[in-house]
């Protein structure tokens, strides 16, 4: 298994799971993890929350919680579940779980981008 | 050197001075002596007056030294410290010792120059208390500390706390040290601040700090007097320099023996490693020698009594020599404390030690001879030793300096008169002088040298326990030591030993003496008769016993005296020596066994023995004859015997003797016949096995260079005619048939070579038996066809499915039975091969395999030869046929080998037929994890064959997998049935149709039937014979499978499996893969990495996708595609625009054909019950979950589409 996809799994993430959804194709399931890094949604979420655009915010997070959820990044994927009922409170215990969730996504992208250098 | 003189005459003058000066003006004067009145204060150690009035203590001997310089006499005025003070501002005294500096005082009073001591500080507790040690400061948290009011201790004590980060509390009531000392026995004060010019008594000191000078001052404006003090002050440090310390010592020595008190490190040390290892380097009496296995003297006493506190269990190891010291010192790890070593820092240094305290002094001895006369004296020296090196060495010049190894041999060397002196430990010397009992040794002491001694602890060992050890020397007290010098070296009354006794008592040693030899002399008189008497009738017991042994292991003993014609037999008579002493001359005796006993095979043997002149010539030398004869024993058989004659060596007794030994050697005779027989068969063997060897050798040789050599024919050939492709090609392929034969022999020689070296094992594995025979016989069908030769295959009775056994083992027999079969049969001729299960016994299974031909057959005489390796009838049968003539050799070894038989039987010109049984195991797992829950009770198969037993056999089998059959014998009444049931309400949904020969009769019943039930039904072809020249044709006219014959269970239940899958229910997991190539469907999804993904996810299993971004751009694509293009909308809910909801609504209720027909599946990520049913409100067939779940999607999908 590649290098990348064996770290993912020993930080918790369901790569077998994700495996067998893309038919075990390791290269497809790859393909979309290297591409994560650059994928827009949850940005988009972090700007509308901050700027209490919260209801745009809360469809950013039903999108990026799919995208998750589709490359069995499970932490973020529970994450973004957690949070989901909460976004449209825009209370203090969601701006902290948001807080969270955006330090969770950014480690998570960095370790990705430092396989793709 | 000139200011050194200076000085010191400087310093005399001033002293003469000082001397001849008379008494100053002030104070009382009697006698030109002045009166010093002088504040005596009472101070245990300072000041002391015993009952008797009788005075000492530093302070007091401090005034009478000064005394000595100058014209002083003392009135003694007794009062306490302070109003001894107060007395002296006041004018009543004119001097006190002891007043520490101040500068209010330096008012009141004038000071000495020079102090006349040092004191300090003392903390001390109860000499019970345990919990305060010396340097653990923590303890003494708490402490309630009584302290002189006023007194300029107390200030320092609060630094000192401060320093080492302690407190205490301060009760500052008290005014004098009894009180002090008096509250702290009482318990009333935990500590008591003094100073260390008390005498400590039942305390122990846990601090001592701050070291200040005290003086002796007199009153202010007092100068005579302070002049005179200082004088005489400066002329005992000039006199005496080291007056203080050494009165110091005298008054305060530390007790040390109360101060003994372990720290928490060094308990721990103690408890963590109870027994201590001391190594004591080689030694003598008294200082340290090995006493019924204990280690005794002064050293190991000393060491004993100064660990005694520690509670240490201590193990001395006394070294007997110097080399065994060295080596013993060199294991740091074995032995860290050496309990002797030198008080030599230097020498400690290199040996990497560290030192205590010296605890043993020794002096030493200069032993010489008692009446010993020398003009030069010759030093008898331990080499390496402190002592020859520091001492001898340096007194003495080498030439007179003898060295050895240790105080024994010096003491030799010194009554041997090598040497005159040895010079060693006063207390060996001592020990030697006194038990020398002939009194020649006299030693006087060495005046100039005497060395330290203290305990060496290795610089690597635990720091805690040089501490403790340590410790413990320090506390060891000089009365403690002069009791253990006293124990080892006091007189003892001892009972002389005997030798002593003689040189106590030289002249009734000398008679008793006398005696004892007289006694002795007499004794050994009488015992040499008394042996002189017994050693004749010994020496005819040896006589007896030697030749009853000789008798026993040689069975007979003759004893001939040709000088007196004598003949003596010794042999055993049941189970009793006999002797026999005959009267005959052995010339008689000679004739008389020669006559009846000896075999007449032998007797030329035994005459050339036995002769006159042989005997002669033995008897009274040393030579051996010996002869091996047949003789009769007593029964009158022969047997054989081994003679031996032995000359005996000429003597008075035996002038001309000889004995003669007779041997029963019939056993070993037989023995060596026995081994020589297996030798010879052993060779014959092994020579039969080379020469079968040898011919194997050259009949493989020729065998493969046969095929090797049309190899290269070939290629020869095809190099010549590169130009002729054609040329070229056959050239190649009849090289592939040269090459593969000769693959075939060495694969055959080398089955043939592991068989016989029986490296060859039988496998014992599962395997498809059915499967086995079927493949076997699918390749003979096509053989045999090629050849025009019938090939039929029956099984009778084969229930089976999984035997265990080796499959390819099997595989090799029967192919090899069967090419043989084929090979030998001519075109028309016939092969049948039977397969029957014979029995069924508990787990095994026994096959009966037939292989029948009618083909050219084998004479009687080569059917015996027919298993024997490269046995073929004639050379021409292998140019004809081929073949290696090694298989029917292996078949037979691999059928031995799995316990089974083969018979053969044959005649030439009718054909043969080989019959092979084989056990194997049963297969129960196999059997039913293959049969295991398939339910076949909707299938309805049609059987067509032309043979009434096969189609009952093929009923039977699917009758066995649960499906319904029925069989029709001809293809008109097939026709016929498959119609009725078409339209009746079970109608068949199985064809299997037999096919005797890929003809167009065949071709033609399949399309009627495919016309008559149409295309969905399968159709099976069971045919014995290769189809693959007609399966293209076949497969168009309506055939969906092709079976080879024979079927077996195995195939059946494959063949229903793989053509009635609706049928069965097997679990969708173990299906195939779905594949929806061609299917196209509409993907709603908004995200543009979950929307990729969805795509490729789909497209692997066949799907084309078109996707949108948004619900309202999925509506209309939709409406825009033709009706069929999708097979269904996969929507997701929530979208930008128009979210999956709305635009499923506005699908619905579009105008499209498909508006209502097309599935529309909804993928949420909120499978909650409210979404679901929205979903289903808003139009939608179904859902999905989100993230996707394949086998979730494709199971909807397939729902939808299908």
């Amino acid at each position: 298994m590649d290098q990348l996809l064996t770290e993912l799994e020993n930080i918790g993430c369901d790569v077998q799971g994700a495996l067998r959804r893309f038919s075990n194709n390791e290269g497809m399931y790859l393909k979309y993890i290297r591409r994560f890094p650059e994928e827009k949604t949850l940005p988009n979420f972090c700007e509308a929350f901050t700027h209490g655009e919260l209801s745009a915010a809360h469809d950013e997070l039903h999108t990026f919680k799919g995208v998750a959820g589709n490359l069995g990044l499970t932490e973020l994927y529970a994450r973004a579940s957690a949070l989901l009922p909460l976004v449209g409170e825009g209370s203090d215990e969601a701006a902290r779980l948001a807080k969270e969730l955006c330090a969770c996504h950014a480690r998570l992208a960095a370790m990705i981008c430092a396989h793709r250098a | 050197m000139a200011k050194k003189i200076i000085c010191a005459t400087l310093t005399l003058v001033l002293l003469l001075s000082v001397l001849t000066l008379p008494a100053a003006a002030g104070g009382g004067r009697s006698d030109n002596c002045r009166i010093v009145r002088v504040g005596y204060f009472d101070f245990p150690g300072f000041h002391n007056q015993t009952e008797s009035g009788e005075r000492d203590g530093y302070g007091y001997e401090y005034l009478q030294e000064l005394k000595k310089y100058v014209n002083w006499k003392y009135e003694y005025v007794y009062a306490s410290y302070d109003e001894c003070l107060d007395l002296l501002a006041e004018g009543k005294i004119d001097l006190l010792t002891s007043v520490s500096y101040s500068e209010e005082r330096d008012e009141l009073y004038d000071f000495s120059e020079l102090p006349m001591g040092t004191k300090s500080s003392v903390l001390s507790v109860k000499s019970t208390n345990d919990s305060c040690i010396a340097g653990e400061y923590r303890g003494f948290n708490g402490l309630r500390v009584g302290m002189l009011s006023g007194n300029t201790a107390n200030a320092k004590l609060r630094d000192f706390s401060r320093a080492h980060s302690f407190y205490y509390t301060a009760d500052d009531s008290f005014t004098t040290t009894d009180e002090l000392w008096n509250a702290l026995q009482l318990g009333s004060v935990d500590a008591i601040l003094t100073s260390n010019l008390r005498k400590i008594d039942s305390e122990r000191v846990i601090a001592e700090f701050a070291p200040s000078p005290y003086y002796a001052v007199v009153r202010e404006g007092d100068d005579d007097l302070l002049y005179e003090l200082n004088v005489a002050m400066e002329k005992i440090n000039l006199v005496t320099p080291a007056y203080q310390p050494l009165l110091q010592q005298k008054y305060y020595g530390s007790d040390k023996a109360g101060s003994l008190v372990f720290s928490a490190q060094e308990l721990d040390c103690i408890r963590e490693n109870p027994e201590l290892t001391i190594l004591i380097p080689p030694s003598m009496r008294p200082m340290a020698y090995l006493e019924n296995g204990e280690v005794c003297g002064i050293e190991p006493d000393l060491i004993r009594k100064a660990l005694l506190p520690s509670g240490l269990n201590l193990k001395f190891v006394l070294c007997s020599s110097g080399e065994e010291y060295e080596l013993a010192r060199q294991d740091t790890a074995a032995y860290p404390v050496i309990g002797l070593v030198s008080d030599n820092v230097y020498a400690a240094e290199v040996n990497n030690q560290r030192l205590t305290a010296p605890y043993l002094t020794i002096n030493y001895n200069a032993v010489t001879r008692i009446g010993r006369q020398y003009e030069t004296p010759i030093i008898a020296a331990v080499r390496h030793e402190p002592l020859t090196l520091n001492y001898v060495e340096k007194h003495y010049p080498p030439s007179q300096i003898k060295y050895f190894d240790n105080n024994t041999e010096c003491i030799d060397a010194l009554l041997n008169g090598e040497a005159t002196h040895v010079i060693m430990n006063a207390y060996i010397a001592e020990y030697l002088v006194e038990h020398d009992l002939k009194s020649r040794l006299i030693c006087n002491t060495v005046m100039d040298y005497h060395a330290k001694f203290a305990i060496g602890v290795d610089s690597g060992a635990d720091y805690r326990l040089f501490s403790v050890i340590n410790k413990c020397v320090n506390a060891l007290s000089p009365d403690d030591v002069r009791a253990v010098l006293i124990e080892n070296t006091a007189h003892r009354n001892r009972t002389p030993s005997f030798i002593e006794y003689i040189y106590l008592y030289p002249a009734q040693a000398v008679a008793v003496a006398l005696v004892f030899f007289s006694l002795v002399l007499l004794a050994v008189a009488l015992a040499t008769r008394q042996k002189r008497l017994g050693k004749e009738q010994a020496a005819l017991r040896e006589t007896a016993q030697f030749a009853k042994i000789a008798t026993e292991a040689i069975g007979g003993i003759t004893e001939l005296n040709l000088h007196d014609n004598r003949v003596t037999a010794y042999s055993f008579v049941d189970k009793l020596l006999v002797k026999n002493v005959s009267a005959q001359s052995p010339a008689k005796l000679a004739e008389d066994a020669r006559a009846g006993l000896i075999h007449p095979e032998h007797l030329a043997e035994y005459d050339a023995m036995f002769s006159e002149e042989s005997l002669d010539e033995v008897a009274g030398s040393e030579l051996q004859k010996t002869c091996t004869l047949r003789v009769k024993d007593a029964s009158g058989e022969y047997y054989w015997a081994l003679f031996t004659l032995q000359g005996i060596p000429e003597d008075s007794e035996h002038p001309r003797n000889l004995m003669i030994f007779q041997k029963n050697v019939e056993e070993l005779k037989r023995e060596e016949e026995l081994r020589r027989q297996q030798l010879t068969d052993a060779l014959n063997t092994a020579m039969a096995a080379s020469a079968a060897k040898g011919v194997f050798m050259s009949r493989m040789s020729h065998e493969i260079r046969t095929p090797l050599n049309a190899v290269i024919g070939y290629m020869t050939i095809a190099k010549n005619n590169t130009d002729s492709i054609d040329k070229v090609n056959d050239c190649i392929v009849k090289s592939e048939i040269a090459g593969k034969h000769l693959l075939a022999i060495i694969n055959d020689v080398l089955d043939m070579s592991s068989i016989e070296s029986g490296k060859l094992k039988i496998a014992q594995e599962s395997f498809n038996f059915k499967e086995l025979i079927s493949d076997v016989s699918t390749v003979f069908y096509m053989q045999a066809q090629e050849k025009n030769v019938t090939l039929e295959v029956v099984t009778h009775g084969v229930s089976e499915d999984f035997l265990i056994g080796d499959k390819l083992r099997i595989n090799q027999i029967l192919m090899n039975l069967l090419s043989n079969a084929v090979k030998f049969t001519p075109g028309g001729g016939r092969v049948l091969f039977t397969v029957e299960q014979t029995a069924i016994r508990e787990n095994r299974v026994f096959m009966k395999f037939t292989v029948a031909d009618n083909g050219i057959g084998m004479t009687s005489e080569f059917l015996e030869r027919l298993f024997t390796p490269f046995e073929q009838q004639d050379a021409s049968i292998a140019q004809t046929h081929g073949g290696t003539g090694l298989g029917l050799s292996i078949t037979k070894n691999l059928i031995t080998m799995m316990n089974g038989v083969i018979e053969v039987q044959s005649r030439a010109g009718e054909g043969a037929a080989f019959v092979v049984e084989l056990p194997f195991l049963r297969d129960t797992v196999s059997a039913r994890s293959n049969n295991a829950a398939r339910d076949f009770s909707d299938v309805n198969a049609l059987i067509v064959d032309d043979e009434r037993s096969a189609c009952e056999y093929m009923r039977i089998l699917l009758r066995r997998c649960g499906a319904e059959s029925e069989f029709a014998m001809s293809d008109s009444s097939a026709l016929y049935m498959l119609s009725d049931a078409y339209r009746s309400e079970r109608p068949f949904n199985l064809c299997l149709l037999d096919w005797k020969m890929p003809d167009a009769d065949g071709l033609n019943t399949v399309r009627q039937i495919r016309e008559c039930v149409g295309p969905d039904m399968p159709l099976i072809v069971v045919s014995a014979y290769d189809f693959s020249d007609m399966e293209v044709e076949a497969r168009a006219a309506g055939v969906d499978r092709f079976i080879s014959k024979p079927l077996f269970q195995s195939t059946m239940f494959d063949l229903l499996v793989d053509t009635c899958g609706k049928q069965c229910n097997i679990p969708a997991a173990g299906c195939e893969t779905p594949s929806f190539v061609g299917k196209r469907l509409l993907l709603a999804e908004d995200n543009d990495m979950n929307r990729e993904i969805a795509v490729d996810i789909l497209a692997q299993y066949g799907f084309t996708v078109d996707s949108a971004e948004n619900g309202r751009e999925t509506l209309d694509i939709f409406e825009a595609a033709a009706p069929g293009t999708y097979s269904a909308v996969l929507m997701d809910i929530q979208m930008p625009v128009m979210n999956g909801y709305d635009a499923t609504k506005a699908i619905r209720a579009s105008s499209h054909p498909e508006a209502q027909s097309i599935p529309v599946i909804a993928m949420t990520a909120n499978a909650f019950a409210e979404d679901i049913a929205a979903s289903h409100a808003a139009g939608m067939n179904d859902h999905i979950s989100k993230p996707i779940d394949v086998a979730q999607l494709l199971a909807v999908l397939k729902k939808h589409i299908d």
